[in-house]
């Protein structure tokens, strides 16, 4: 019995805590949204897009911050808004240019990623809020963020939800997608869309720098097990929770920072499903 | 950007062109590509009529494929234009292009149902389920050419004479009355060349027109009867006999070709 005790106080100990409790629901809801998200992502090879896009979003959060005065919804508001303009304005060179679509995501990555280090560095205390912004501060979300990442996360699932079979066709054969007469520009638009939102729900969980592999590291994991998109995203979400879960219950004990904790439960069931692939290859 | 949300509309509406049986299938009049790298094909003028069986040949280079594309509507034309029914191409789902092997990705995760349920796409429309109609003519399709039993396959298991027979059941799954095929024949051997003569012999019977391209001309003398011999203009298209002389190859391909 002495064994099962101890293992329910492990269990309950640190949800006596509020702050736990909605970080911990503030993971999942992220995992599930990025890893349907992060499928197509990884699937249409936009790793880069995402990594980049999440940076691209600094200056926002800049802007919010020096104008708000540290008060997080308005962080959010001006994160969208920036992520949104971030990924039409990267659309809007490769489409107007000769210049291809990595190359005008890097351009814009990096002049927005320093646009947003430039602004924070005005504030005196700007190496603790960047480390926030960089690495996420998901047990500092308050209630009416959650209502904001429940709420998005809600609209970005009902999205794909409506738009699978289009979002599949246009992933795996745009001719098909082109014959059809389905409405592709839209469509690559919308899916932009949906990852940008998807970066800024996220965000508050893991920051700027991260991620990128809730978005694309569970989905990697699914994808290596799985035969048909459903099931691959069905499985991202899966490793996401408990991937949350675990990172923040790693975080509390070992006292590490939980949105570099959560990453790294994605990179380790990545690394075993990997290992345990290739054995049986042997 | 315009034309896009008009396709947005279309899709979500289900709204389709209609069909006038009684004008040819494909009427390409004047149609001019041209690509960074030159002129792809120029001065495109012929008429096909529905059921026909085309095979278009021609050396490498020739615009085969982007003649094809152009019919299908995935390549605009600089000049000229397609009419399929006598309408632009833009209100129909009755083309269906199959695609080259090497451009499709065979790791992504669907298995055969799932691609050939892509060719009801438009018939589902948007935030829909498939229906019992959907499901019956996937089955049907997938019956037709011979892969019932690997309907749960992933692409990638298949070979691939069963991948160009999968794509085939997906075009007619979408209803398609007008198929394009780009080189369906390559890395084929003799008896997998067979199998998808057959299915075009099937497609004949049911009325389908079928314009497919091919750079072999012994494996195309071996089926076809209708022939188009191009090199970035027609040639000559007509009965083989009557196209494939030696005086038109050594036009199409330079002298002392074959």
């Amino acid at each position: 019995m002495n064994a099962i005790d101890s293992l329910i106080e492990f269990v309950l100990l640190p949800l006596q805590y509020p702050f736990m409790i909605r970080g911990i629901v503030a993971s999942v809801l992220v995992g599930i949204v990025c890893s349907v998200i992060g499928s197509y992502v990884v699937l249409r090879r936009m790793a880069f897009y995402g990594d980049a896009l999440a940076h691209s979003i600094l200056p926002g959060i800049a802007i919010g911050y020096l104008v708000a005065g540290g008060v997080n919804d308005a962080l959010f508001w001006w994160a969208l808004v920036t992520g949104i303009f971030s990924s039409l304005l990267i659309r809007a060179i490769s489409n107007t240019t000769k210049i291809n679509r990595d190359t005008a995501i890097g351009v814009i990555f990096a002049g927005m990623f320093s646009l947003g280090i430039a602004l924070i560095s005005t504030v005196k205390s700007y190496s603790v809020d960047l480390t926030h912004f960089l690495f996420g501060n998901i047990l500092g979300i308050d209630n009416s963020e959650l209502w904001l990442i429940a709420g998005f996360s809600a609209f970005v699932l009902v999205v794909v939800v409506g738009f699978y079979r289009e979002l599949m066709v246009l992933s795996f054969d745009s001719v098909l997608a082109e014959t059809l007469r389905l409405p592709v520009r839209s469509l690559d638009i919308i899916l932009s869309l949906l990852i940008a939102v998807t970066i800024v729900v996220s965000l508050q969980a893991v920051g700027v720098a991260l991620t990128v592999a809730l978005l694309i590291t569970p989905a990697a994991t699914a994808y290596l097990v799985t035969k048909r998109l459903k099931a691959m995203m069905l499985i991202g979400v899966t490793i996401s929770i408990f991937s949350g879960v675990i990172g923040l219950y790693l975080s509390y004990y070992l006292s590490i920072a939980s949105g570099a904790s959560i990453v790294l439960s994605c990179t380790g069931f990545f690394l075993f499903v990997w290992f345990f692939q290739s054995i049986r290859r042997l | 950007m315009f034309q896009d949300l008009k396709r947005l509309r279309q899709h979500f509406s289900r709204s389709r062109v209609p069909h006038h049986k009684d004008v040819p299938i494909l009427q390409v009049s004047n149609v001019y590509v041209s690509y960074d790298s030159g002129v792809a094909i120029s001065d495109i003028n012929f008429t096909v009529n529905a059921g026909d069986s085309i095979a278009i040949v021609g050396p490498n280079g020739a615009g085969k494929s982007t003649l094809l594309k152009t019919i299908a509507g995935i390549q605009d034309a600089d000049n000229g234009n397609v009419q399929i029914f006598g309408h632009d191409p833009g209100g129909h789902i009755c083309i269906a292009y199959v695609p080259q092997r090497k451009m499709i990705d065979w790791q992504f995760p669907v298995d055969v149902t799932d691609v050939v349920m892509m060719g009801r796409i438009s018939q589902i429309g948007l935030f829909r389920k498939t229906s019992k109609l959907d499901r019956k003519a996937v089955r049907e399709a997938l019956k037709l050419v011979g892969m019932e039993q690997y309907k749960d396959r992933q692409i990638n298991e298949l070979s691939v004479g069963q991948q160009q027979r999968m794509f085939i059941a997906r075009a007619l799954a979408q209803e398609t009355e007008l198929l394009l095929m780009d080189e369906p024949l390559n890395g084929l051997d003799a008896s997998y060349r067979k199998e998808i003569f057959d299915i075009l012999d099937q497609l004949k019977s049911m009325g389908v027109t079928v314009l497919s391209s091919h750079h072999d001309l012994d494996v195309v003398s071996e089926y076809f009867e209708k022939v188009m011999l191009l090199n970035n203009q027609i040639i000559q298209i007509g009965m083989i006999n009557e196209v494939l002389t030696s005086e038109n190859l050594s036009i199409a391909y330079g002298t002392n070709v074959i």
